[in-house]
């Protein structure tokens, strides 16, 4: 059943016009309401900071006790104390950091933010696993590790976060893991978090990498033992490498060798010069600029002519940084005819070379 | 007349350079401080301070194109730079220092060990 109203046309534009009108005087009703209250915030914040700035620098200096320094901040400004902390959190360490840490660990900080990291609503979650992590708060590590689990890929990231900063070696496994169940979290935001551990994590990643069979967790935790400048793990990384038909594990390999600067792998690069993927020969002349010597001068040559752009570009730059006085033949065969594009390229690096010195 | 020594200092990150100005002005030092590179090599030309102390990442001018600027005015040559740079921008360090820095503290850094630094090199000038 529908009701009919019977108006004619010049009445429903009215109606729509005024409608249109009390809408748009409700959005900038709500939009200078907003506005005053982000602007009452930012003031109540910033009042806050110059209030604190003078107590909290000379906390630094002296022996107050942080509890007793907390407890003269009301409950509703701690995360305006936590938000000033931020940056002296991420440039301080030494005693400095120490005494920071306190403010957090051994005040009334500490079960706050455990309590809003115990509540459902993400934000919470994530402010708060943030600040425990900064602070090295160990007594969050079981509810950080609890919150892996979460469906929600924000809380996932900022509880892997806190507990790379707390430097839980156990946590890594599940990081790994669990970091699978979101498409967007990228293989680069997974090693800026797992960066934040200390190198000791690399003793338990290496005996798990003896066994794992998934590809990404076996790249990541290459790259990872290259950020850290993980010796230890050479042998074990070249015979995956040698094993290894995926690309990407190949090539970080491969980077791994040439940032630990592993001589050992230096015959099976010489194999893979001539890999049928542009991407593996390319890493593997970017590795002989760092680990070849004058034996690989002739295999290098050969890759000047290669089928893909990339490859002869490394070939010339791994020329002239590994082989002394290659310049001058390099300059040769550059002008030998202006037609070739090996010759091209060339003069090109060349070129490139004379204005970068 | 005041011996006082003047620190001039450029850091972008403002509640920092806040807390360097309080603990050197603690330890008898006279602070200028600029929020960027902007305008530094003019203060220093202006002020003539006894050490700089540059950020080296910094918005609109970093610390290395101060660096260079400093170093290749030859009434303020001599002033001795310090490079105040994060962890992961090692590289950068090698290139002030090849600049003519005198010396780099790493960020995390500890108040007290900077404080320690920038008194020795004062010290040992």
């Amino acid at each position: 059943m529908f009701l009919i109203i019977d108006i004619d046309i010049f009445t429903f534009l009215a109606l729509t016009i005024f409608a249109l009108l009390i809408l748009t005087y409700i959005l900038v009703i709500q939009v200078v309401l907003l506005r005053l209250y982000h602007g009452f915030q930012t003031k109540q914040q910033q009042n806050f900071f110059a209030e604190w700035e003078g107590k909290f620098f000379n906390y630094l200096e002296g022996n107050e006790n942080p509890a007793a320094l907390i407890k003269k901040i009301g409950r509703r400004k701690y995360l305006y104390l936590l938000r000033y902390l931020r940056e002296f959190f991420l440039m301080l360490k030494g005693e400095d950091f120490q005494k920071l840490s306190s403010l957090i660990n051994d005040t009334k900080l500490q079960p706050f933010l455990l309590s809003q990291l115990k509540s459902g609503a993400p934000k919470k979650i994530n402010e708060a696993a943030y600040f425990l992590g900064l602070a090295k708060s160990t007594a969050s590590i079981k509810l950080l590790r609890k919150k892996l689990k979460s469906p929600n890929a924000s809380v996932f990231l900022s509880s892997a976060l806190a507990l790379a900063r707390l430097n839980d070696s156990e946590a890594v496994f599940d990081i790994l893991r669990s970091a699978r169940r979101f498409k967007f979290v990228s293989k680069d935001s997974l090693l800026a978090i797992l960066s934040e551990y200390s190198d000791d994590v690399c003793a338990p990643l290496l005996q798990n990498l003896k066994r794992e069979k998934n590809v990404l967790i076996q790249s990541i935790t290459i790259t990872l033992f290259r950020h850290f400048k993980f010796y230890q793990a050479g042998e074990t990384v070249l015979k995956i490498m040698v094993y290894s038909q995926t690309k990407e594990v190949i090539i970080e390999s491969i980077k791994y060798f040439a940032g630990i600067e592993f001589y050992e792998a230096l015959t099976a690069l010489r194999t893979l010069i001539n890999n049928p993927k542009a991407e593996i020969r390319t890493e593997v002349l970017k590795a002989l600029a760092v680990l070849g010597d004058a034996s690989f001068e002739q295999r290098i040559w050969d890759r000047m002519y290669d089928s893909e752009y990339e490859v002869q570009y490394n070939a010339v730059i791994t020329l002239l940084k590994l082989i002394p006085g290659s310049e001058e033949k390099i300059s040769k065969f550059a002008y030998s005819d202006l037609k070739d594009r090996a010759a091209a390229i060339a003069r090109m690096v060349l070129s490139e070379r004379s204005i970068r010195n | 007349m005041n011996d006082r020594k003047t620190i001039l200092f450029a850091e972008d990150t403002i509640h920092i350079a806040k807390l360097l100005k309080f603990k050197l002005e603690k330890e008898g030092f006279n602070l200028i401080h600029y929020p960027s590179g902007v305008g530094v090599t003019e203060g220093v030309l202006k002020n003539k301070p006894d050490l700089v102390l540059l950020d080296i990442m910094m918005p609109v001018k970093d610390g290395l194109t101060v660096l260079k600027e400093l170093k290749s005015a030859p009434e303020i040559a001599h002033i001795p730079v310090v490079l105040l740079t994060a962890n992961s921008h090692e590289e950068y360090v090698v290139k002030g220092l090849q600049l003519g820095a005198i010396d780099y503290i790493l960020k995390p850094f500890a108040s007290a060990e900077l404080v320690l630094r920038i008194k020795n090199i004062l010290k040992m000038r």
